[in-house]
């Protein structure tokens, strides 16, 4: 039975060949593999195949990607086309990175941008951050004003972009 | 000679729990301080008893001197320990807490005001002959006058807050043209940071390392050092990385860097504990960069070399006893190396994060040491430094070092929110990083081999047996995931701007 995930947002296909309690078989571009569940811990996970035993770290919270830790590197693992596999990002759109204050505004409803170009400066955990121009374009609208506090993954400004126009 | 028996700790989070630590271990009793929603916090029952500093902005809490101190004299403290940050080097505070009966665990408040002022500690060095950096640390702050410094000093400079630290309001300007905003940008930064927006310019050194050495004071006038640090690997100007001994250095400019350390804090009768930062240029010639006159976030790394408890000797300084060791009693042993675990994403800009630790971990290494101000079920807020942990390790040399910290590091995952251990195990994997290579850019130098990697045959295959298993009962059995109901964003119903 042919089956895709998504690794770290990139597509990963494979054959599931059998699938028990503490143990699966499954191939990729032809080639064979067989894990074992040696032993769960909380968060962590002993898996066997004929090379050895991975430890592994796992951690999965409603709605997210299994999260996967290899010796320190990191894997997000989703079904494809599940929800939390897609990517949230709007295009067009100058979004918060996390809770803060508008620090200073730079541009104006109706200022005409490069791309890269700053636009306001965001003060959260008493760091700047500069958020620039996704694209060359136009603002249509800015949201807030200097001294504003803004909430993380808002949108900050409207930014109509060349191509579109 | 006064005895100090119980110990009011002036500060929160991992440095609050050390500090516990050899308190517990010397017998004595401990006060900590917490506020409006750090309740289930470490720092709040590890202690003996714990006050409440009620809710609203820094000033009126954790840099509240005056409550602070007249707390500490109604519990019957006999000494507050200020840790690092908040009110470890404000002199207002020393001076105020030297007047009452209660101890300070640190050095004089003339020492703190002098090593405080950039300026003044740099006419301080320069007069004791010892070597400083090329640049402007004058009264006149005008942009004409700093500019046209700038281009005598010669491009690359470095813009500096006079009165800052971690990185706050600290611009590197390539060319002239760039001048003018980067330090309109670092005056606003000091400004907000530290309520001043005095700056000075310096030379920015290419391929310069930080080092960094330990001093240690006692009030009978020894002056000793615990040997160097290497702290070069720095994301944002913040350490993330840091290693005892320096792969860089010989023995002979070892000796030449640490006696000139020494020879600075004898000549201002520095008292505790102090650490003199250097930069280390290519050459072998170092430059003095400033004095904090507090403990370090990384004293650890001297602590597993030098078998030493740098709080327990704070404390017995305090208390007027001479030093524990002299300076040929104190050996360096072997290899060890801190990382500094945050709440932010380094593949994005290192953007601090915020949520619900669902797991921490334990290291299981040998010789391993996690420092920590987080449990299981904690919440990491917007309110305070988003450092989750200092992960330790000692190895008989740099290499075997670097191999524990690897395995440790997977063992204190921080599950349930964003953090950068991946992106420090990426570090310390990297080529040049275990050569030694280190410089205070390298963050930036390596920024294409740092990002996300692509996963190996085998690392797909893992994380495949992993989701199919995922579903199976004897797989999900213990996983938690008591989170799904609160999100990071609930924490925006306690926001305010600190």
């Amino acid at each position: 039975m042919k089956q895709e995930l998504i690794i770290n947002e990139k597509e990963y296909s494979f054959d599931l060949i059998e699938r028990g309690e503490n143990f699966v078989e499954f191939e990729i571009s032809g080639k064979k593999y067989h894990f074992e569940l040696s032993k769960k811990e909380r968060h962590a996970a002993y898996l066997t195949s004929k090379e050895g035993t991975n430890r592994i770290g796992v951690y999965q919270a409603q709605g997210e990607p299994l999260t996967v830790l290899q010796s320190g590197n990191e894997f997000k693992v989703s079904p494809k086309n599940s929800r939390s596999s897609k990517k949230k990002k709007k295009a067009g759109s100058m979004i918060s990175p996390m809770p803060g204050k508008i620090l200073k505004l730079m541009v104006v409803n109706g200022q005409v941008v490069k791309k890269g170009e700053p636009l306001l400066i965001l003060e959260a955990m008493k760091m700047e951050h500069t958020i620039k121009a996704s694209s060359d374009g136009v603002i249509e609208e800015v949201f807030f004003s200097e001294g504003e506090l803004v909430q993380g993954q808002v949108d900050l400004v409207r930014l109509v972009s060349k191509e579109k126009k | 000679m006064k005895t100090i028996n119980k110990v009011l700790i002036a500060n929160r989070g991992e440095i609050a729990c050390r500090i516990i630590q050899t308190c517990r271990n010397m017998g004595i009793e401990t006060v900590t301080l917490f506020t409006e929603g750090e309740e289930k916090l470490p720092h709040r029952y590890k202690s003996d008893e714990a006050l409440y500093l009620g809710g609203g902005p820094l000033h009126d809490t954790y840099l509240n001197q005056d409550k602070i101190l007249q707390l500490a004299e109604q519990v019957g403290a006999d000494a507050i320990h200020p840790g690092y940050g908040f009110l470890s080097e404000n002199s207002s505070f020393a001076r105020k807490v030297e007047k009452s009966k209660v101890l300070f665990v640190g050095p004089s408040p003339e020492s703190m005001e002098l090593m405080g002022d950039k300026i003044a500690s740099k006419i301080k060095i320069e007069e004791i002959g010892a070597p400083a950096v090329p640049g402007y640390h004058g009264k006149d702050q005008s942009l004409k006058k700093l500019r046209q410094e700038s281009g005598k000093i010669g491009y690359p400079v470095l813009i500096k807050a006079s009165a800052g630290g971690g990185g706050k309001g600290m611009r590197v300007v390539n060319e002239d043209s760039a001048f003018a905003e980067a330090l309109e940008s670092a005056k606003r930064e000091a400004l907000n940071a530290f309520g001043n927006d005095q700056v000075l310019i310096e030379k920015y050194i290419q391929n310069p390392r930080h080092i960094e050495v330990q001093v240690f004071g006692d009030k009978l006038g020894n002056v000793i050092h615990l040997f160097e640090r290497e702290c070069s690997i720095q994301r944002r100007h913040q350490k993330i990385i840091e290693e005892c001994p320096s792969p860089a250095i010989d023995s002979k400019i070892r000796s030449k860097i640490c006696q000139t350390a020494v020879d600075i804090a004898k000549s201002i009768n520095y008292v505790g504990a102090g650490t003199v930062e250097f930069m280390l240029e290519e050459s072998g010639d170092f430059y003095f960069l400033e004095m904090n006159t507090r403990l370090q976030v990384e004293h650890p790394v001297t602590e597993m070399v030098t078998g030493t408890d740098l709080v327990k000797w704070q404390i017995q300084i305090a208390e007027n006893k001479k030093l524990p060791l002299t300076q040929s009693e104190l050996r360096s042993r072997g290899h060890a190396i801190e990382c500094r675990l945050y709440a932010e994403d380094p593949d994005h800009e290192f953007l601090p994060s915020i949520g619900r630790i669902e797991y921490v971990g334990t290291p299981q290494t040998r010789d391993s040491r996690l420092d920590t101000g987080y449990v299981d079920g904690n919440s990491v807020s917007i309110n305070f430094d988003p450092m989750l942990a200092k992960l330790v390790v000692w190895g008989e040399n740099r290499e075997e070092a670097i191999a524990k910290l690897k395995e440790s590091l997977a063992e204190v995952p921080f599950f349930g929110i964003k953090t950068n251990g991946n992106y420090l195990s990426r570090i310390i994997k990297h080529p040049q990083f275990i050569k030694g290579e280190t410089y205070t850019h390298f963050v930036e130098t390596h920024k294409n081999e740092l990002g996300p990697l692509e996963p190996t045959e085998s690392e797909v295959a893992v994380s495949i047996a992993a989701y199919l298993l995922s579903g199976k009962k004897s797989f999900t059995g213990t996983v938690n995931t008591s989170s799904a109901d609160q999100s990071p964003w609930d924490q925006l119903i306690d926001f305010r701007n600190v």
